[in-house]
């Protein structure tokens, strides 16, 4: 017997049916968690971000019209969620003097040269880290997630052209960090 | 230089598809006009090689995975928060994140490019959406510390405001963390301050 598909497994959610919101979990936890992860680069913000993700599922799924797919909706709640942690961060950033001398330090090369690898892997994680979030999470969805543009335009409510223009400034950024 | 910034029409599409094309596992060809412009354009093909360097470096991040012990938890984990909330009733403690989400969201309107494309700033780093990127706050703070960047940023009236909110909210600790120890009638005056200021639309 295949496994049910989404929509079989929302509507036994909601006719009563818990356990049919578990297969839902099991099944959208590792999507979820990575892409939070690629976002965020941070194992503890992806899985309480991941948790929370589906609490606002386990809510929302009750008034679940159908409107969008489940894979769609549920990449938005994450996305969201996401986002919001890296305004704050950047927020954070923005208004600590802390981080200021912190971002400086991080940034001066240390007098031991690692293996090229390893360097170019430090230099794209923190020019991946320093995309303005959208932009990050544009190139999270497209790039590590392989999502066509057409759907991460679902996901951000957003059109196609934005969300190219958006993904070409990440690449371009990207592109410039490792190159210098 | 391997720049996708070109005055050439035709350089600046080429670039574009490349660009369009970057991460898919085969890209598809592109068009034939277009692949006899990058057979005759040394900067072009150059940008290509620069891209597959990018792709071959991206290539080389390890994929995020906890391991087996924790993809069995989530489920628990999960189900054990839900139970929590359904205990103690979400409801307000909802609410006073959004409100700082708002807040959030209204004081990063406040970077916009305009002002950051004032004589001597470089708005390339700065996004449509007017998030301040960290290398110009960077590069701003390096030359005068945050005074010089608050100078920057901000009309003045706008920098008294700030200055005020700052006094409300203790930006020397986490301007988030005390904004959800707040109770809802500050967050609304702050939120009301906002709105006035039109730093917030709704
Ligand atoms: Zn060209």
């Amino acid at each position: 017997m295949p496994p049910p598909d989404d929509t079989e497994l929302i509507r036994r959610f909601q006719a009563g049916e818990e356990s049919a919101f578990n297969e839902l979990v099991r099944k959208y936890q590792q999507p979820v968690y990575t892409a939070l992860h690629r976002l965020l680069n941070s194992h503890e913000e992806a899985e309480d971000l991941s948790q929370e993700t589906f609490i606002k599922a386990y809510t929302g799924l009750k008034n679940f019209r159908g409107d969008s797919s489940f894979f769609t909706w549920i990449y938005r709640i994450a996305t969201n969620l996401g986002l919001n942690a890296l305004r704050r961060r950047q927020l954070r950033r923005i208004l600590s003097l802390d981080s200021i001398g912190l971002t400086l330090t991080s940034r001066t090369p240390g007098p031991d040269r690692q293996v090229e690898d390893r360097e170019t892997q430090e230099i794209l994680s923190r020019a991946i880290d320093r995309l303005p979030p959208k932009q990050k999470l544009v190139f999270t969805l497209r790039y590590f997630e392989n999502l066509p543009h057409a759907e991460i335009a679902r996901i951000m409510n957003r059109n196609v052209g934005t969300i190219k223009a958006n993904y070409h400034q990440a690449i371009r950024k990207l592109q410039k960090a490792v190159q210098a | 230089m391997n720049t996708p910034h070109s005055t050439n029409p035709d350089c600046r599409a080429v670039r574009q598809a490349l660009e369009d094309r970057f991460g898919a596992a085969v890209p598809p060809a592109l068009a034939g006009e277009r692949e006899r412009h990058l057979a005759g354009c040394a900067e072009c093909r150059a940008y290509r090689a620069s891209l597959q360097r990018l792709q071959e470096g991206l290539r080389t991040l390890p994929a995020p995975d906890p391991g087996p012990r924790y993809w069995a938890n989530v489920l628990p984990a999960v189900r054990s928060r839900l139970d929590r909330r359904r205990e103690t009733g979400a409801g307000r403690r909802v609410w006073i994140p959004a409100a700082a989400v708002a807040i959030v969201a209204g004081l990063l309107l406040w970077a916009t490019p305009q002002r950051l494309s004032q004589p001597g700033l470089e708005a390339g780093g700065v996004e449509q959406y007017g998030y301040l990127d960290l290398p110009d706050y960077n590069r701003l703070a390096r030359v005068g510390g945050a005074e010089v960047l608050m100078d920057s940023l901000l009309e003045p009236a706008e920098r008294e405001f700030v200055m005020g909110l700052s006094g409300v909210l203790d930006l020397s600790t986490d301007p988030v963390d005390r904004l959800s120890e707040m109770d809802e009638q500050a967050v609304e005056t702050i939120l009301q301050k906002l709105k006035e200021q039109s730093v917030i639309q709704s």
